[in-house]
């Protein structure tokens, strides 16, 4: 068992590499009136880091394939301490995981890490988009200087790509998403300033030799792929499922799952359940 | 116990602090402490497995609270799908 505590330095530092400036990490007025709880809300990818780091320095059985998965329940609030317990399940092969608040107890991120079986195949029908090694280089060393307590590649590698979908892709996929439901041309279709999103899930398949730090002389390419692989129309909400495989040197290495979930600002007298 | 009954409570238990072989037909949703982002976990799961969809209303309604009708639910939507 660790005890866990996040400031708003490192929330500034996630949001400079990152580019989510999501104002409900920064704004607390905001913050309390889309989730309905006072003082700013942690980044999901900020509270996962030292859970990933973590187990990524337990002992694990070879180097195939390792899924680690992580379901976000509550939105975290920065300012609390927190409590990550980890059981193993099956020794080297599969771990359960829990972060709760320290204060009540309350889980906030339940998961698991373990070794799996996985099939490559499926992805070859993904469009490649390629990033040249140079800049792949410059995105993973700028994470490793901010956040030098997470120096497994495929932490690296999923911070780079949650921030490659966010500044590239995600606004192309949320549109279509609101059209679908909403039409394009409905009055009342929300502005972006009236959503709030948070993520959902997050998801990692990679291979178990990421468990290192990577070798950037050995890349001569690096490519990713991107695709809305789930949606969920709730009463008040849309969740989207986004999947991006990432191949290093012409082989499928990491596949990192991201669930989002967007709904519109309310006033916080008429808050629902979505995060009771 | 039906196939979806251990599948349900094999992914609730991804979720909450009960093991699967805790929970009973009978044991309510609300001593699960499933939240409403739960549901969606258990939506895509389902929809994953077994091809239904399940809508996050008929739960807020009051019409399904313990286990064994979540059960018996996603069969009835098993049938539709």
């Amino acid at each position: 068992m660790s005890l866990l505590r996040f400031n708003q330095a490192e929330l500034q530092a996630w949001a400079d590499y990152s580019g989510d400036y999501n104002p409900i990490h920064f704004d607390e007025g905001i913050a309390e009136a889309a989730i309905g709880q006072s003082g700013v809300v942690m980044h999901g990818m900020l509270a996962m880091m030292p859970l990933k780091s973590s187990h990524s320095a337990m002992t694990w059985a070879d180097d195939g394939w390792l899924q680690w998965s992580a379901m976000l329940r509550h939105a975290m609030p920065l300012h609390a301490d927190y409590r990550l317990e980890s059981r193993v399940v099956d020794p080297n092969r599969q771990i359960r995981f829990k972060l709760s608040k320290a204060d009540d107890a309350q889980t906030m991120i339940s998961g698991h890490c373990a070794v799996v079986d996985f099939n490559p195949t499926p992805y070859e029908k993904y469009r490649r988009l390629e990033v040249p090694p140079e800049e792949v280089r410059r995105e993973l060393e700028g994470f490793g200087s901010r956040f030098p307590a997470a120096p497994a590649a495929w932490i690296a590698i999923d911070a780079m790509m949650f921030s490659r979908y966010l500044r590239h892709h995600a606004d192309e996929v949320f549109h279509e998403v609101a059209a679908k439901y909403v039409g394009t041309d409905t009055p009342g279709l929300p502005s972006p300033e009236n959503i709030v999103t948070m993520q959902t899930h997050h998801h990692d398949i990679f291979r178990g030799t990421l468990l290192q730090r990577l070798d950037f002389d050995k890349i001569s390419s690096f490519e990713y792929g991107y695709c809305k692989t789930d949606e969920i129309l709730t009463r008040d909400s849309v969740f989207l499922m986004v999947e991006i495989p990432v191949w290093i040197n012409g082989n499928l290495e990491q596949v990192v799952q991201i669930g989002l979930m967007a709904r519109t600002i309310r006033p916080a007298t008429t808050q629902g359940a979505m995060y009771e | 116990m039906s196939d979806t009954f251990d599948f349900l409570t094999m992914e609730i238990g991804k979720l909450v602090d009960f093991e699967p072989d805790e929970m009973r037909q009978e044991t309510s949703l609300q001593e699960l402490g499933l939240v409403s982002l739960d549901y969606v976990s258990l939506q895509l799961a389902i929809r994953k497995r077994y091809g239904a969809e399940i809508d996050f209303d008929d739960f807020t309604s009051g019409q399904i609270t313990n286990l064994g009708q979540f059960c018996s639910y996603i069969e009835d939507r098993m049938a539709l799908a």
